[in-house]
């Protein structure tokens, strides 16, 4: 003899564990969603941080004689604080490297977390005009 | 079970299909957004083109039947391939730049970023390429480049372009 209040609760037991199935993969999927464009758009504003702090020293005249044109002579005297302005107060590291000698210089002291590195070539000018790599790291939440 | 159980988990199998498809578009949707930034690859190769053309070196020069014909020492990149263009165009194929370019080549690679290829090409303003460095190998179909056009060293000839393209290997 079969129970039609039992029958019926099975139906509805099934029933409800497929939409419960069906919504938590739904609401996991959009929370996965976001999660990852969150992601993706805090990684795309660093990358464009450390960008924006690349140009920034490439173009500044106070150590450089036009783009990219950096003097060496000058730096033996910035100072992090000096650059520290173009980095919009996140945490970095600018380091300068002479592709010929392989003397470096480095700028800021960076931190720990998530990062992003923007390099450029670029020249260092004493008597003559040496190949550089710069490159900019940013840290930030 | 009931007819109208059937008929509820059928229901059910419809929720769950169209959560299914709801959720695969909520994930594609998660996809990273393409570059915002459309000029930083041609950015990039200016900046290559400008630090390897402005850079300066010693012993460059071209091999020929009788030895080696150096430059001047502290001759930038950018003279030496206008001349070799010049040389070339000018019925000197029997000039041998071949170690002067593979230092340039060199430089080159040392100035690039990590995981990008690149390529410098010299040329008439019209005409084939004469200079090709590294030689023999193919700049794929999408790039990002940087040139500029010089009057000719004498002027008789077209005039010449010199253009470096990058691109990130493997290429996209």
């Amino acid at each position: 003899m079969r129970d039609e209040r039992g029958v019926a609760a099975l139906d509805d037991l099934a029933l409800l564990a497929v939409a419960v199935l069906a919504f938590s993969l739904f609401f996991a999927s959009l929370a996965s969603s976001y999660a990852m464009r969150e992601g993706a758009a805090r990684g795309e504003r660093l990358q464009r941080a450390a960008e924006d702090l690349l140009r920034a020293f490439v173009d500044d005249p106070r150590w450089t004689d036009g783009h990219g044109r950096i003097l060496r002579q000058a730096m033996e005297t910035v100072s992090p604080d000096d650059v520290a302005g173009a980095a919009s107060g996140r945490p970095f590291r600018l380091s300068v490297w002479d592709l010929d000698t392989g003397e470096r210089w480095a700028f800021g002291d960076g931190a720990g977390g998530d990062r992003r590195t923007a390099t450029t070539a670029a020249n260092l000018l004493s008597g003559s005009v040496h190949p550089a790599r710069v490159a900019a790291t940013v840290w930030g939440p | 079970m009931r007819d109208h159980g059937f008929e509820a988990l059928a229901d059910a199998t419809l929720l769950l299909t169209v959560l299914l498809v709801a959720s695969g578009l909520a994930l594609s949707l998660a996809r990273p957004a393409v570059p915002s930034d459309l000029a930083a690859g041609p950015r990039y190769a200016e900046d290559l083109r400008l630090a390897l053309f402005r850079t300066t070196m010693d012993g460059l020069g071209h091999r020929t039947a009788d030895g080696f014909a150096s430059m001047p020492n502290g001759t930038t990149v950018e003279a030496f391939l206008r001349a070799q263009v010049h040389l070339l165009a000018g019925g000197r194929p029997a000039a041998d730049f071949r170690e002067s370019n593979a230092r340039i080549l060199d430089l080159a690679v040392r100035l690039l970023r990590p995981g990008w290829g690149a390529a410098v090409t010299g040329r008439l303003l019209g005409g084939e390429d004469l200079v090709r460095i590294p030689e023999g190998v193919p700049i794929p179909a999408t790039y990002d480049g940087s040139a500029w056009t010089y009057p000719p060293l004498d002027g008789s000839a077209a005039d010449v372009r010199l253009a470096v393209a990058v691109w990130p290997t493997p290429p996209r």
